[in-house]
């Protein structure tokens, strides 16, 4: 019933500008999916078209066995939580989590019994008698929640429900997303520009860039196998480290050169000779003292130290603009401006070329997928 | 200490130009509410009596009740014509009907251009242009047109005219409240499965109702007062108030100012009431910004 299907949707806007570009997806009933990409991907637009508050250029929406195209908003059978919740000022809360059943000429005593019901499901009891201008961010989102899960819809859309409140209460109301998803069992589209949103939240991630899909897959697939230097780069936090430079083979031993900096490369490497960007996420790298025993792939300096308590961040200047960042144990101690030695997990390493896809070994099966 | 000083001298010279302001304001209407009370031999005094003694209500008695003025020597008495209960029952009738006409079809327009750009927002100018001719101009073309509909003289012909020229306003007013209205909240209704019309009904117009009483009040003023085309195209029966009160002057009785103040009061009463009446609103919906922004 709560599958969506998607079929070469496309969505131009006046002046030419494509949107979204030919997307095929398939969301599985039951499925929680994270649409994720930068502002402007085209993944609000996708979530509009689903919802049908915007008209594709081209393209089917199925929702179920359904072709919905044709269906107004309201006769999807759908739920969208807004952005800015769009909750309704001038009613209780009472009357903006019963409007939906108010709409559907469910009789009063009926409509107080479902109200009450969902908004104990949600936490908010006590406040039906107030108005959303008394509502703090968190119970205005709740409300939000209330209104669209009252109308028991099959399929869930939430367009960066989260992205109005502080960080703490953010990760708050993402547990209590995860929540409803596990107890109500249907469908969910979750818009986000946030990976970290993303990675918690989903079953599968859809990355979209420029209103293209680059990469569908489980949170894990997405993070340690990406397709692309765009998908590895937005993904992780720290950010993944990318230095661009050149591979070489002399002798048959690889290496990577990036002016005067030398990688010697182990393990499988792709067959390309020229341009590539490397890159090592900032927990695959180990950091010892500079003299020290043990592999080292090449020395650096410490511009930076951030402890964040568990682990520390080290900014590392290896002779390139860019810094390199590791992450490392939290318990030990570093020094801004020690010398240090760097060593790659070289099982560890992503290639990238010039037209930012992934460069894999020959041979290579995909490892996670 | 300085800045202190610097800041009472700011204070009350603000406060001494705004006393003025109010004196120059307050000054007509002194004068006339005090007018309407005068005997005739005061009206024309000079140096001018403040303050009418004794005080009459011969004025009211006359312009509104048609009673006769009392016989004095050196004074004329009026043989104007006057009908004030008519011309004020027409001024309601024709007013209203207008501002309420003018103001659903203005919130209609306004709703289609700042949510489906019916007309582009750019020409929505244009509109207001169309106020910016001076209404002389329509005045006698619509006096001939009037005539061969034989809509002259009547309520309908002055309601449609007058809603026709305040629809620009009504239509500018109201989409400003519109604007203010994000578009999620009737997209919300919408997938709660509400009709667009419903949606407009349930969320659109009770959001913006202050802005709808302001805007009306606005329009209901320009109506009520509005003279030239009134005097045009009125003869008796549809005649409004202000045609009415230009009639106190006669060839031999001169300016009859105690009778014209007495039905001004009358003519500016029912617009301060409602002003009272509805100031709550007022406020709010000149002040915009109403709607809080989650």
């Amino acid at each position: 019933m709560g599958s969506i299907r998607l079929e070469n949707l496309r969505k131009e806007f006046g002046g030419g500008v494509v949107a979204v570009a030919n997307t095929n997806l398939t969301i599985e009933e039951g499925e929680f999916v994270v649409l994720v990409g930068p502002s402007g991907c085209g993944k609000t637009t996708t979530l509009r078209m689903i919802a049908g508050l915007e008209e594709p250029t081209r393209g089917d929406i199925y929702i179920g066995a359904v072709r919905v195209n044709d269906l107004e908003p309201g006769a999807r059978d759908i739920g969208l939580v807004f952005q800015n919740l769009a909750l309704f000022p001038h009613m209780s809360v009472f009357d903006n989590i019963g409007f939906g059943p108010k709409m559907k000429k469910v009789d009063p005593e009926e409509r107080r019994r479902l109200v009450e019901d969902v908004a104990r499901m949600v936490r908010i009891h006590p406040l039906l008698s107030k108005l959303p201008g008394q509502l703090s961010g968190g119970e205005a989102q709740r409300v939000a929640l209330a209104r669209t899960l009252i109308t028991q819809p099959q399929v869930f859309l939430l367009d960066e429900p989260l992205s109005n409140l502080d960080a703490k209460l953010r990760k708050e109301m993402r547990a209590e997303v995860d929540r409803l998803h596990k107890e109500l069992e249907t469908t969910f589209v979750y818009v986000t520009h946030d990976q970290e949103e993303a990675m918690t939240l989903a079953d599968r991630i859809v990355v979209m860039r420029d209103g293209h899909i680059d990469q569908v897959g489980t949170p894990l697939e997405i993070y340690h196998d990406p397709v692309n230097l765009f998908v590895a780069d937005f993904f992780g936090s720290p950010p993944m480290n990318l230095l661009e430079g050149e591979t070489h083979r002399e002798n048959g031993a690889p290496s990577f050169r990036a002016g005067e900096f030398i990688v010697h490369l182990s393990g499988s490497v792709p067959e390309v000779e020229g341009p590539v960007t490397l890159g090592i996420r900032p927990e695959h790298m180990a950091v010892g003292d500079a003299g020290s025993a043990g592999d080292k792939d090449f020395s650096a300096k410490i511009v930076l130290v951030e402890p964040l308590g568990k682990d520390i961040l080290l900014y590392l200047d290896y002779g390139s603009e860019k810094n390199l960042i590791a992450v490392v144990e939290g318990h030990r101690n570093f020094q801004t401006g020690a010398a240090v030695s760097v060593h790659l997990q070289q099982d560890r390493l992503y290639y990238f070329g010039a037209d930012e896809r992934r460069l894999r070994p020959a041979g290579a099966v995909r490892t996670a997928s | 200490m300085r800045r202190d000083t610097r800041r009472k001298v700011f204070l009350s010279v603000r406060h001494a130009l705004l006393s003025l302001w109010l004196l120059i304001s307050i000054l007509p209407i002194y004068w006339m509410v005090t007018t309407a009370f005068k005997l005739p031999e005061q009206w024309y005094t000079w140096p001018p009596t403040w303050f009418p003694s004794p005080p009459t209500l011969e004025n009211f008695y006359v312009t509104w009740m048609g009673y006769q003025m009392i016989p004095r020597p050196g004074v004329v008495l009026p043989t104007i014509n006057l009908d004030p209960l008519l011309a004020l029952g027409n001024s309601v009738v024709i007013a209203g009907s207008a501002t309420l006409l003018s103001v659903a079809i203005g919130l209609l327009l306004a709703y289609g251009v700042s949510r489906y750009q019916i007309i582009p927002e750019k020409r929505m100018f244009n509109l207001l242009i169309l106020r910016m001719m001076p209404p002389i101009v329509i005045a006698i073309p619509l006096v001939i047109w009037y005539s061969t509909l034989r809509f002259l003289d009547t309520w309908h012909g002055m309601i449609i005219i007058y809603t026709i020229t305040t629809i620009p306003y009504a239509a500018w007013m109201t989409k400003s409240f519109i604007d203010e209205v994000p578009e999620e909240m009737e997209q919300a209704a919408q997938l709660l499965g509400a009709s667009k019309l419903r949606a407009f009904f349930t969320i659109v117009v009770p959001l913006i109702r202050s802005g709808i009483v302001a805007t009306c009040m606005f329009i209901l003023i320009l109506t009520w007062s509005e003279y030239l085309l009134a005097l045009v195209m009125t003869a008796a029966d549809a005649q409004t108030m202000p045609v009415q009160l230009s009639k106190f002057e006669g060839a031999s009785e001169g300016r009859l100012y105690g009778l014209q103040s007495a039905m001004s009061i009358g003519v500016t009463i029912p617009l301060i009431v409602i002003g009272i009446l509805i100031h709550k609103h007022l406020v709010r919906g000149f002040s915009f910004g109403m709607i809080r922004r989650q």
